[in-house]
């Protein structure tokens, strides 16, 4: 972590902004904060370096729309999104969009703190799992799990997978279960990453 | 013919009122259905008189000619009554099944009598001298088939007679359809066999009508105006009664009906083949007509059926619209609570601990409890019976409280705002939270709106006026895009909403409210672009009328 990492937040709801600044503060974080995405993006050039944490749902531009414009406009600043009502295909379409991670509301402290911990770690914004790795943990799964986990970073249900597969969504969640154990992934956001990687070309031996 | 519109279908319409989908539903319940109650098209009565027309003019080109001797064709009759058996009995079903929709007791006699026909036609094919055999089956005298034929067209005026005579009486068959139905059948059946054993077993005493099989005593030859009589009754009695299109077509069934009698003179002349081709009209309109009106309905209901599952799923669509605003509303100070609970956590865990910061969030923690537990009760305001808490109101002071609440949005969004209020506008009667929500929704639209809008000038522009015979008119407008025309209709459809947060529960709500005061709720493109919206509330001494108007528009809220 550099000391001079800068947190910018984007969220327009205030008691909710207030409450994020402080704790960011509490932590020792310089913060800076927004009300709207189109105030960030007024000062893309002059950002500093640190890390993005914004709301999704949001007047004007919207969180996925700030992240897509951020990366067209070059900036590669870890972007950190977070929702009300998060579904599944919105965590998806965010990594996919390069977000780095994604937060549904409620979470508590830690858990943000952590997460800002993890992007400014991986502050390069790229995709941080290595392919070779990727390939490993996913060769760990059976041909049944790797049918779920396809399903499921595409962003569908328990429910809806379990509909496709003709099984029952305790048999999914059962599944989804043995995939997290076996690929070390914490959440979504880790089985996306890891399925991004894996579709990366393995690196040459 | 068309002047007369059903009285009893005009106030079904009338009740239905508003929900244009339901009234189509009601109008085609039961009786109400198609062709036995729907009074002619214009266009239908025009070809209606011209079949009759053609009818005749054939008849009255052939009646001269009608002697002339043709050819002899053993095949005709069983080829012509086959053909009428199987439309007539068709025809009788589909009667029959509009009988069973409306009970109507002269349905099933007219479908009786199509029955009959379709009954009758095969003893007389099989008794026609020289069809299947040279004297006729079934032990068949010189008169038996000509009697069947007079009986015959006797016996299917009469059943146009009755049904004229029945329909005015809107007499319906009580009991059980399906017993009607088979006590009609039976008693037709009954009918045709106990005629045709009476012609075949009293033919040396019936009066002859034959010499030979082609030559007809005087009796033969006029007789058939006794049955022609009868049809000219019908026709008559029809003419007077006529009322829907069903009797329009039976007016041109009576017509084929009275020709063929006309034209009707010794077998295998002109006039003889004509007629029989003109029986065979006889049976085919109605069909047709039923045949077209059955499609008709048929598409009908399948265009209704898919109006209502549209409406159903719309609703269903609503609620899921309003709980996802109400959970994204509420969830917002829950995340915030959440979040300055754990906060509170880390600087009590601080060494040494914190106290002054911890104490400051729970203080926020508690500010938030009451911003979720306030949602609750602004929703429920909003649901909650108008007239509850109806207290005067002073429109001004209730704008100016409003741009109070607004103040830090407002600058918020660097928006100006101007007031043009009148002074000591008349107070209006009604629930003031209420009111207060639809101009919160409004004005939030309006800042929303020239969010939207790049450069230029953001101004609020609100002003009051009260007018004489509208009550007291609350004007929003904006410096925003203004409104697309194309979507001028469908704003104020429940949860449409364009905005990405908020309430969400839209225009459609406020006009609810607005409605139950007895107000309008108006929207338009300002004269210098921008949004107009429009308030306008009755004034107190207005309020009495106007609830009474108003009735109708109040029964949307339930």
């Amino acid at each position: 972590m550099t000391t001079s990492s800068v947190i910018h937040v984007v969220e327009d709801d205030q008691p909710m902004r207030d409450s994020l600044v402080e704790l960011l503060e509490d932590a020792g974080y310089a913060v800076r904060a927004y009300s709207r995405a189109e105030e960030l993006l007024a000062r893309d050039a002059a950002l500093e370096p640190g890390c993005i944490v914004s709301d999704v749902r949001m007047p004007g531009i919207d969180g996925l729309t700030l992240l897509q414009r951020l990366r067209t406009s070059g900036s590669s600043l870890p972007l950190m999104l977070i929702t009300g009502h998060g579904d599944v295909s919105m965590a998806v379409r965010a990594m996919k969009a390069g977000a780095m991670d994604f937060l549904e509301k409620p979470f508590e402290a830690d858990a943000l703190l952590s997460a800002i911990d993890e992007a400014l770690r991986n502050s390069s914004g790229k995709v941080v799992e290595d392919a070779d790795l990727a390939h490993q943990r996913l060769l760990k799964l059976t041909p049944r799990e790797q049918e779920v986990f396809d399903h499921l970073v595409t962003g569908r249900s328990n429910k809806e997978i379990a509909a496709r597969m003709h099984i029952s969504p305790r048999t999914v969640e059962f599944h989804r279960a043995h995939i997290m154990e076996k690929t070390g992934a914490k959440g979504l956001p880790d089985l996306v990453r890891l399925s991004l990687a894996g579709q990366q070309p393995k690196s040459s031996k | 013919m068309t002047g007369r519109a059903d009285p009893k279908m005009a106030a079904s319409a009338n009740e239905a009122g508003e929900e244009g989908t339901l009234a189509s539903i009601d109008a085609w319940d039961g009786a109400g259905v198609g062709l036995i109650k729907l009074a002619p098209t214009r266009r239908q009565i025009k070809l209606a008189l011209a079949v009759a027309a053609v009818i005749l003019v054939a008849v009255a080109i052939v009646a001269p000619f009608a002697a002339t001797p043709l050819p002899r064709l053993a095949a005709f009759i069983p080829f012509l009554n086959a053909t009428i058996l199987v439309t007539d009995l068709v025809t009788a079903i589909l009667l029959f099944a509009q009988f069973s929709i409306s009970r109507s007791r002269a349905l099933l006699v007219l479908a009786g009598g199509y029955l009959f026909t379709a009954l009758i036609v095969v003893p007389h094919a099989l008794t026609f001298p020289g069809a299947f055999s040279p004297t006729g089956l079934l032990g068949a005298g010189l008169q038996t088939t000509a009697w069947l034929y007079i009986l015959w067209h006797l016996a299917f005026p009469a059943t146009l007679l009755t049904y004229a005579a029945l329909k005015e009486r809107e007499a319906t068959v009580q009991g059980t359809i399906r017993s009607a139905i088979a006590w009609c059948i039976a008693i037709t059946i009954g009918l045709v066999f106990g005629l045709v054993w009476f012609v075949i077993a009293a033919d040396p005493l019936l009066p002859r009508l034959f010499l030979s099989a082609s030559d007809l005593t005087l009796l033969g030859t006029y007789i058939p105006t006794f049955d022609l009589s009868i049809c000219m009754i019908a026709l008559a009695v029809l003419w007077m009664r006529r009322r829907s299109v069903l009797d329009l077509w039976l007016m041109v069934v009576a017509c084929a009906l009275i020709g063929e009698l006309a034209l009707t003179v010794v077998r295998f002349s002109l006039g003889f083949y004509v007629s029989r081709i003109l029986s065979l009209a006889t049976s085919t309109i109605v069909l047709l007509i039923l045949l077209a009106e059955t499609t008709g309905l048929y598409m009908h209901l399948a265009r209704t059926n898919h109006m209502l599952r549209r409406e159903r799923e719309n609703k269903l669509m609503n609620i899921e619209a309003v709980v996802a605003s109400i959970s994204h509303e509420v969830k917002q100070p829950l995340a915030t609570i959440v979040m300055r609970g754990s906060t509170a956590l880390r600087f009590l865990g601080h060494t040494p601990p914190d106290v002054e910061k911890a104490r400051s969030a729970l203080k926020k923690i508690v500010g938030d409890g009451h911003r979720a537990s306030q949602i609750f009760d602004n929703i429920r305001d909003l649901f909650r019976a108008a007239d509850q808490t109806r207290v005067p109101i002073n429109v001004n002071e209730m704008i100016l409280g409003v741009l109070d609440i607004l103040q830090s949005e407002l600058t918020d969004h660097q928006v100006t705002t101007r007031t043009e209020l009148e002074r000591e506008p008349p107070s209006v009667m009604g629930h003031r939270g209420q009111l207060q929500e639809v101009l919160l929704n409004l004005i939030r639209n309006a800042i929303e709106a020239m969010d939207g809008a790049r450069a230029g000038i953001r101004e609020l522009r609100l002003s009051t006026e009260s007018r004489n015979n509208d009550g007291t008119v609350i004007s929003v407008m904006d410096t925003g895009p203004g409104i697309d025309p194309k979507k001028l209709d469908s704003i104020f459809d429940a949860f449409v909403t364009t905005k990405p947060r908020g309430m969400g529960l839209g225009l459609a709500i406020c006009r609810m409210i607005i409605e139950r005061h007895g107000g309008r709720l108006l929207a338009s493109s300002g004269d210098k672009g921008g949004a107009l919206f429009q308030v306008i509330l009755p004034t107190n001494s207005q309020l009495v009328s106007r609830s009474v108007r108003s009735g109708t528009g109040s029964s949307i809220a339930h």
